[in-house]
């Protein structure tokens, strides 16, 4: 009797430790892609647009007045070139930006690292190593991070200013996701993302 | 309002069975699959085999005890990959969708006849606590959901031993739709063992 409760709790027990079901895997199982964009705006009346040559990233450095800073080559022209691509297949004209673009198309790049404690552990040179019994310890945290990073894909209007001078915001999209893997991977991860950002604007197509 | 439900619950639950501490006591301990149902599906349709159930009762007259049910069981889907659309913005990505349920009952129990095959048919109400999580990316979309529950069940216990037998049975939990959340419900087929005073 006293064994079958014994293996009654011990299930259980064992059942509690399996219990959370199984989530992600692998990194790009969390890339997120989201749009939207101003209902008001007429996109069929617009047809050309121009990009610039760099992706800017969104930093500490530059949210308080300091010099921009820009994300690497290896990444920038993957992330123009897809974007570009996407465009003057959804049938828009590029024009260089002296020939008043209708639109502009414009990315930007903002990184932000999290951490997180996952246990609490000793340090090993307290008391040389040795631990009395009833001794205590100095504890810390033992943690990790992940990155993510967000690509920032905006369609503003620069015929269309407001008052105090800001250009009209028509169309926009963020990829989100964690900047872990290869340049491959990230660069491929992030076509994906920038493909599925313009597949979910048809409003955008000509 | 759910803490009240809560909290009268566990006091009605008292009220019945500290005057009966000399009466035979039950206490079961059972692993427990869910099918679910309503609005339980709608957001993780997976059957679950992540569950178990407690049960302590008092008889109380011949063939009728009653008691507290405590459960717990986690639902799990992955939607896959997909758009959603709300207004003028559309969010792409994979969807994690889970359900941490806790039914809390005050039950009775009605059993038929003696012997190695016991069937029995009980009824229950009580509340339910659902900690919803709808998880897309790095984000998580968490609810905390009340609904007041009542719960017709049936099933049999076999003798295995003195004072020990194996239960199995089926329990249906039907939450009520609220503001926050459609109905519930949730099939639990469960299987452990009963001890005649534990």
């Amino acid at each position: 009797m006293k064994l079958l409760k014994m293996v009654s709790i011990a299930l259980i027990a064992v059942l509690l430790t399996q219990c959370y079901p199984e989530g992600p895997t692998y990194v790009d199982e969390v890339d997120l892609v989201l749009s939207s964009y101003d209902p008001a705006y007429d996109f069929s009346a617009k047809h050309t647009f121009a990009m610039p040559d760099k992706i800017i990233k969104v930093d500490a450095d530059l949210v308080n007045g300091g010099e921009p800073a820009f994300v690497k080559d290896q990444y920038a022209s993957v992330i123009l070139g897809s974007i570009r691509q996407n465009m003057l297949n959804m049938g828009w004209v590029e024009v260089d930006i002296a020939n008043r673009p209708d639109v502009m198309v414009v990315p930007a790049e903002s990184e932000s690292t999290t951490y997180y404690t996952y246990g609490w552990g000793y340090y090993g040179w307290w008391y040389g190593g040795y631990y009395p019994p009833g001794g205590w310890y100095y504890p810390y945290p033992t943690y990790d991070s992940y990155t993510s990073g967000s690509l920032i894909v905006s369609m503003v209007d620069p015929n269309d200013l407001s008052a105090n001078d800001k250009v009209r915001l028509t169309w926009t999209f963020i990829v989100n996701g964690l900047l872990q893997g290869s340049t491959t991977e990230l660069n491929a991860r992030m076509t994906k993302g920038i493909n599925q950002g313009f597949a979910q604007s048809p409003y955008l197509k000509k | 309002m759910k803490k009240i439900i809560i909290l009268f619950s566990l006091l009605v639950s008292c009220v019945i069975v500290a005057p009966l501490a000399s009466a035979q006591s039950f206490t079961s301990v059972q692993y427990t699959m869910g099918i679910p149902f309503a609005g339980l599906k709608d957001h993780a349709s997976n059957i679950s085999g992540r569950g178990f159930t407690f049960e302590f009762h008092k008889e109380v007259a011949s063939q009728l005890s009653v008691g507290v049910n405590l459960a717990y069981s986690v639902f799990y889907e992955h939607k896959g990959y997909d758009s959603y659309t709300s207004g003028n913005a559309t969010l792409t990505g994979n969807k994690y969708c889970y359900d941490n349920v806790f039914p809390m009952l005050v039950n009775a129990h009605f059993t038929f006849g003696e012997g190695m095959v016991v069937p029995y048919v009980g009824f229950g109400v009580g509340t339910i606590y659902d900690l919803r999580n709808t998880d897309m990316g790095l984000y998580t979309y968490e609810q905390d959901i009340w609904q007041f529950l009542m719960s017709p069940e049936a099933g049999f216990m076999f003798d295995m031993a003195s004072g020990t037998s194996l239960k199995l049975n089926a329990k249906y939990d039907y939450g009520f739709k609220t503001s926050e959340a459609d109905a519930y419900g949730n099939l639990n087929i469960s299987l452990g063992f009963v001890f005649n005073s534990w």
